[in-house]
């Protein structure tokens, strides 16, 4: 936390090896974010590129508040909400494609998945609600606690851990086969 | 299914690892994207505007220690010095606080005592005493005094200089927050100036905060600062005692007179250091290159600059570009080293004039290649593998 106060603080100044060393650090979670919210690996790196983007024309009049990688994160979650707004159509296809392709694992986050259990787990996330969806892996991925969350889905605390809680109900039935597609 | 009961761990493992070239793509674009928002920005944005209003002999010295020192407020964790009180106030609910601030070590830096309150701060220097500063960091203004020849000169600190003090003022608030919250390292308790401390230390990559406080009251006892190369000492500090408001007054006390020179310290450029390596070598060194530099050493060198220029009987334009130059060259190496960035300094005991010796070299920002200043000050580009040795 202090680091990347420190890392904001030189990157205002100027520094681009320290806005390198902001990336490094989180690039990776937030594509696992936006990959696991798009099931989409093209419109992943466009949002997580759009985030930084955004982030780096503001960085001057930025205020950290609480965490760095609370803050990116939630960048994530609203920019991917925009890309799926914007690129309806485009995401469907993606999706259907990613559904297609499930059983060879060749969706984008399957591509980094070894193990099969992992492939379906996968595959099942894509089934649930998108609100469903959005709390588990800004929660599990995000580190965003349920306040965020809800605040994030302008609904109450106890609605977003409802969500939380249905998704994960409905992934362990899925997995355990008593819900088909 | 087993895996099933434990999904959110499972989920945890849905990770989406990017390859070498979407990672160097994606950071492209965006230091590409970042590289088009400056270049615009730079045709809007007016660089910051300092002037110092001062004429007499050693106010012309006390300008070059106010471009220093004003840097250090605008860029350097001791800027947070200014609204010290204000920084911990939740914690500590002191008006006023009373405070040493030393530049380098504790046995050799000069030291800079400042009196806080509020937003007001007057601030003198050990190896400077004739040299009196008054700030006023809600209006961003400075009152500098010599309080020897009894001149008086006002300097602005505008632009973005201004918001970048705002900035760190809330940096130290939060290093102080995360001190109480034991978000930092705790390195145990020592005996610190002859009190039972507990530290606490917050490093980053080119900075480390080490704060030592009452284990009891946590009142911090000292602040240690480094920032690049450089580093500094906060100690002595007394808390809510009475101040002489008059002492804080930033109006220009009766017997003074104000005098008026500008100086433009608009942009510190690369032909600025080396203008200062030169005042350095041949004004106050007789031709030899210092053993080191930096603002330590820079602050240590003030009254000998200021010496020299009383003695040289330089026509007065002259003698206030000289204090400028030396001023804007040091705010040039702060910059450098405050960013992080690579620079060696090989000039001790180096005569002005070695064309073949090479005294300073650095890593200009997104740039392949070093500057490496030699002897006779001239300049050469060289490749990393070509450095000196």
């Amino acid at each position: 936390m202090l680091e990347d106060r420190l890392l904001l603080w030189r990157f205002k100044g100027g520094s681009r090896d320290a806005f390198r060393l902001i990336y490094e650090k989180y690039a990776d979670d937030l594509l696992t974010l936006a990959a696991n919210l798009l099931n989409d690996k093209a419109g992943a790196e466009d949002v997580v590129q759009d985030v930084f983007i955004s982030f780096v024309q503001s960085v001057e009049k930025f205020r950290l508040t609480g965490s760095l990688k609370g803050y990116l994160a939630t960048c994530v979650a609203n920019r991917s909400r925009d890309y799926i707004r914007k690129n309806k159509r485009q995401r469907t296809a993606a999706l259907n494609e990613a559904e297609q392709t499930t059983s060879d694992a060749k969706s984008p986050v399957q591509l980094a998945i070894c193990s099969e259990e992992l492939q379906k787990l996968s595959c099942a996330l894509t089934e649930l609600p998108y609100e469903q969806r959005e709390v588990i892996v800004l929660h599990l991925h995000g580190d965003l606690r349920f306040r965020q969350i809800a605040k994030l889905q302008d609904v109450s605390i106890k609605t977003a851990q409802s969500r939380y809680r249905y998704g994960l109900d409905k992934l362990r039935s899925i997995l355990n086969g008593e819900v088909r597609k | 299914m087993r895996q099933a009961e434990n999904i959110d761990k499972l989920i945890k493992k849905l990770r989406y690892k990017a390859s070498t070239e979407t990672h160097n793509r994606v950071l492209g674009n965006v230091l590409q994207a970042l590289d088009k928002f400056e270049k615009q920005k730079s045709g809007v944005i007016k660089p910051d505007i300092w002037r110092t209003i001062m004429k007499s002999s050693i106010t012309k010295i006390a300008a070059a220690a106010v471009i220093i020192i004003a840097v250090l407020i605008g860029i350097n964790p001791f800027g947070g010095t200014i609204t010290f009180a204000e920084v911990i106030e939740p914690i500590l609910n002191a008006k006023t606080v009373v405070l040493d601030l030393i530049i380098g070590s504790d046995e050799t830096g000069p030291t800079v005592h400042d009196i806080v309150a509020g937003s007001l701060m007057r601030r003198s220097f050990s190896n400077m005493p004739a040299l009196v500063q008054i700030i006023d960091l809600e209006s961003a203004r400075m009152l500098a005094l010599d309080t020897a020849g009894k001149t008086a000169g006002y300097v602005d600190i505008q632009g973005p200089l201004r918001d970048q003090t705002q900035n760190y003022v809330e940096f130290l608030r939060q290093i102080i927050r995360q001190v109480q919250d034991g978000r930092v390292e705790e390195i145990g308790e020592q005996v610190i100036d002859g009190q039972k401390a507990i530290g606490f230390v917050g490093r980053g990559q080119n900075e480390a905060v080490t704060i030592w406080a009452d284990p009891k009251t946590a009142h911090p006892i000292r602040i240690e600062l480094e920032l690049g190369q450089m580093s500094a000492v906060l100690k002595n500090f007394e808390f809510d005692v009475p101040v002489d408001e008059a002492l804080l007054s930033m109006d220009v006390p009766a017997g003074y007179t104000l005098d008026e020179t500008e100086f433009d310290l608009t942009d510190a450029t690369e032909q600025d250091f080396i203008e200062s390596l030169r005042i350095w070598a041949e004004v106050m060194r007789d031709g030899t290159f210092p053993d080191a530099i930096g603002t330590e050493n820079a602050m240590k060198q003030m009254p000998l600059l200021g010496e020299k220029i009383a003695t040289s009987n330089l026509p007065e334009d002259q003698a206030s570009r000289l204090a400028e130059s030396f001023g804007k060259g040091m705010l040039f190496h702060q910059m450098l080293d405050i960013r992080g960035g690579d620079w060696h300094y090989a000039g001790a005991g180096i005569k002005l004039g070695d064309v073949d010796k090479a005294i300073f070299w650095y890593q200009p920002q997104g740039s392949q290649t070093y500057r490496v200043i030699y002897g006779d000050l001239s300049v050469k580009d060289v490749a990393p593998e070509n450095l000196p040795k």
